[in-house]
C-alpha cells in the first residue's frame, strides 16, 4: 500500500477544469517532484490533495484512508501538511507563536516539546529569530519557518508548492539540504516547482506536466539527458 | 513563571504586559474616583465600558471579524441581572411592569450570584448563535452581527413580558463602591490577557493573519471562532450587567447604537489588537469625551469657560475615530501590550 495514492483525479474551479486524470503514488521516505510550465495545474493538484479544492471525480488515498471530502484541518491530522506557495507564514504573529500553531495539526501532543526542539535543530535559524516577528524574517529563514512550522505537525508526507521562489541560489541551496534531512528522517516530500533542473535532480521520481496532465516520469538518471528533459518539459515540437 | 507558561500553550506570559495595565487602571480609578461622588460614577461607568471593550478585543480584536452584536449581549446581561436583582415589590407594582411574568417578578437573587448568571447567559446565547453567524467572513459578519443586535433590541423594546419594554426598568441595586467594579474590571482583564496569550488566542490571531493558512495547519477556523464568541458574548454579558449596577436602572437604549458605536470606537482608536490598546482606548474616548461633556453643559475647567454646542462631544468621538484610522489605523498603542518605554540609546 503506497503512502500517497492520487488515481484518474479531475479537478478545477468551477466550470473551469484543470486537472484531467492525474494519477501518482507516493511511497514512505521517499520524494518526488512535479514540474511543469506556469499553469499547467501544479498547485490546483496541491490544493485537490490537501482537500481546499472539492475534484469533480478520481480518488486520494492516504495510507489506505480516502481523504476525498475532508476539510483541509482534518487531512493535516491524517498526516499530511501542506507549505503553501508564498509561505504564508503568519507575519504579525513571533516566531515561536508561528511554530506552536503547527502543533494544532499534531495528534501526539505529549511530544510537543520534543517536536519543537527538533525542528529547531534542524533549522537553527530559528532559534536566535525566536521572539522576532516572523514577517520581519528574510525570505529564506520565512520559507526555513514555513517548512518548519507544517513539520511539527509531525506529517507523514509534506507538499511544499514552489518553495524556492524568491530565494537566492544559496537560499534554495541550504533548504533542499535540510529537505534531504527531513526525507532521510522518514517522511515523504512531494515538491512542486517551475525550476525544473532543481527538482529532477533532487527527487526519486519527477512527473512532468502540461496541460493538466502528467506527461512523462522522469528518473535522476534521465535528467541528465539534457534533450530529453527538454522535450519532456516543453513537448517534443520544442 | 514557567508554571504559569506550562498551563495549556502559554507562551507569551509577560508580567509587565499584565501588570503594567493593572497598576493604571488601579491607580487611575482610585486617584479619580475617591476625589468626589460624581467622578466616582464617571468611573465606575468606564470601568463597564472597559469591560465592553475587552469583550470586543476578545473576538474583534483578535480574529479580526467585525461584530455589532456584542451589544445585544450587553443588552442581555443587563436585563438579566437587573430583573434578577430588583426588589419583588417594585417588579410587582411598577407601572412598567404590569405584564412581566409573574415567574420574573417573584424571583431576587443576590448581586453576585446575578452578574455570574448575567455572565453565563451572555456567553451560552453567544455560543448559540455563534453557531450561524461564525460561518460567515467580512461585510457579511458585520451585517449579520448587526441584526442580531436589531433582533435583540426590538425584542426588549416591545416586549413588556420580559421586562419594562421601552420604559425603565427601576429598583436595580447600585454599586456602593468603587471597589466590586474594579474588582470585576481586573478579573476581566486578567482572564482576557491569559485568552489572548493561550493556545485560542494564538489560533484566532493566525486565522486574523490568514484565513487561509490557518486551515492547512489543522486550524478548524469556524471551532475557535465560536470559543472566542461565547467567551466574549459571556464578558459583554457582564459588562452590560454591571452597566445597570451602576446606572440603578435598564433601559434597552442604553445598550442600542450609541453603545455599540461607542465602544468599538474605543477599541480602534486604542488598538484591537491588545489589552492595552483596549485600556487606553477606553482612557481616552472616556477622559475627552467627560472634558466635552462638561463644555457642553457649560462648565469651568480649571477656570477656563468654553461653551459648546450640544451633540460637540459625539461628533468629536467620531472625528477623532476617522482622525485615528487615517492617523495609524492599528490603533494608539498599534496593537502592542503594555511596555516600559526604552530610553536606552540604540548602539551602531
Amino acid at each position: 500500500m503506497s503512502l500517497l495514492e492520487v488515481k484518474d483525479l479531475y479537478s478545477g474551479y468551477g466550470k473551469v477544469e484543470v486537472l484531467f486524470g492525474v494519477s501518482f503514488k507516493i511511497e514512505p521516505g521517499k520524494s518526488l517532484g512535479i514540474v511543469g510550465p506556469n499553469g499547467v495545474g501544479k498547485s490546483t493538484l496541491l490544493k485537490t490533495i490537501v482537500g481546499e479544492i472539492s475534484p469533480k471525480s478520481g480518488s486520494i488515498s492516504l495510507n489506505g484512508i480516502d481523504v476525498l471530502g475532508k476539510g483541509p484541518e482534518d487531512i493535516v491530522r491524517l498526516g499530511l501538511c501542506l507549505v503553501p506557495e508564498g509561505r504564508q507564514i503568519f507575519g504579525g504573529l513571533s516566531v515561536t507563536e508561528n511554530l506552536q500553531l503547527g502543533l494544532t495539526g499534531r495528534k501526539d501532543k505529549s511530544t510537543s516539546k520534543k517536536a519543537l526542539d527538533k525542528v529547531k535543530e534542524i533549522f537553527p535559524v530559528l532559534t536566535s529569530h525566536a521572539k522576532h516577528q516572523a514577517g520581519m524574517l528574510s525570505g529564506g529563514q520565512q520559507q526555513q519557518l514555513a517548512i518548519a512550522r507544517a513539520l511539527i505537525a509531525d506529517p507523514k508526507i509534506l507538499l511544499l508548492d514552489e518553495p524556492s521562489l524568491g530565494l537566492s541560489p544559496t537560499v534554495i541551496k541550504d533548504v533542499f539540504d535540510q529537505l534531504k534531512s527531513i526525507i532521510s528522517n522518514g517522511t515523504s516530500v512531494v515538491i512542486v516547482e517551475q525550476r525544473a533542473h532543481l527538482v529532477t535532480s533532487f527527487a526519486d521520481e519527477t512527473l512532468i506536466m502540461r496541460n493538466g496532465k502528467i506527461q512523462a516520469r522522469i528518473t535522476p538518471e534521465d535528467a541528465k539527458d539534457e534533450l530529453k528533459l527538454k522535450h519532456a518539459y516543453f513537448g517534443s515540437d520544442n | 513563571m514557567e508554571k504559569i507558561k506550562n498551563i495549556s500553550g502559554i507562551t507569551r506570559f509577560s508580567f509587565i504586559e499584565l501588570f503594567g495595565p493593572i497598576l493604571i487602571i488601579t491607580a487611575a480609578s482610585c486617584l479619580i474616583g475617591f476625589s468626589s461622588a460624581s467622578l466616582m460614577l464617571t468611573v465606575q461607568f468606564a470601568l463597564c465600558y472597559f469591560v465592553m471593550v475587552l469583550a470586543l478585543q476578545v473576538f474583534v480584536g483578535n480574529s479580526g471579524v467585525l461584530s455589532f452584536g456584542h451589544g445585544a449581549f450587553a443588552m442581555l446581561g443587563a436585563f438579566v441581572s437587573g430583573l434578577l436583582t430588583a426588589p419583588v415589590r417594585i417588579k410587582n407594582n411598577a407601572l412598567s411592569m404590569t405584564d412581566l411574568l409573574q415567574s420574573i417578578a417573584d424571583i431576587q437573587v443576590n448581586l453576585y450570584l446575578s452578574l455570574l448568571i448575567a455572565a453565563i447567559v451572555g456567553g451560552v446565547v453567544a455560543g448559540i448563535t455563534g453557531v450561524f453567524l461564525m460561518r460567515l467572513n467580512g461585510l457579511a459578519a458585520g451585517i449579520a452581527t448587526f441584526a442580531l443586535l436589531g433582533v435583540a433590541y426590538n425584542f426588549f423594546f416591545n416586549n413588556t413580558k420580559f421586562g419594562p419594554g421601552s420604559q425603565a426598568l427601576p429598583g436595580v441595586p447600585k454599586f456602593q463602591n468603587l471597589f466590586i467594579p474594579l474588582l470585576l474590571a481586573l478579573v476581566a482583564l486578567v482572564l482576557v490577557y491569559l485568552l489572548n496569550v493561550s493556545s485560542i488566542g494564538r489560533t484566532l490571531r493566525a486565522t486574523r493573519e490568514d484565513n487561509l493558512a490557518a486551515p492547512a495547519l489543522g486550524i478548524n477556523i469556524i471551532r475557535v471562532r465560536r470559543i472566542a464568541f461565547a467567551l466574549s458574548g459571556a464578558l459583554a454579558g457582564l459588562a452590560g450587567a454591571m452597566y445597570s449596577h451602576v446606572a440603578g436602572t435598564v433601559q434597552v437604549q442604553d445598550y442600542y447604537l450609541g453603545f455599540t458605536f461607542l465602544t468599538l470606537s474605543m477599541l480602534v482608536i486604542g488598538g484591537s489588537g491588545s489589552i492595552w490598546g483596549a485600556l487606553v482606548g477606553t482612557l481616552l474616548v472616556i477622559s475627552v469625551g467627560q472634558v466635552l461633556l462638561m463644555m457642553e453643559q457649560g462648565k469651568a475647567i480649571f477656570g477656563l469657560s468654553i461653551d459648546l454646542p450640544n451633540g460637540a462631544r459625539a461628533i468629536f468621538i467620531a472625528a477623532t475615530l476617522v482622525v485615528a484610522l487615517l492617523w495609524r489605523s492599528s490603533g494608539v498603542t498599534n496593537g502592542k501590550e503594555f511596555a516600559f518605554p526604552n530610553f536606552k540609546k540604540k548602539s551602531n
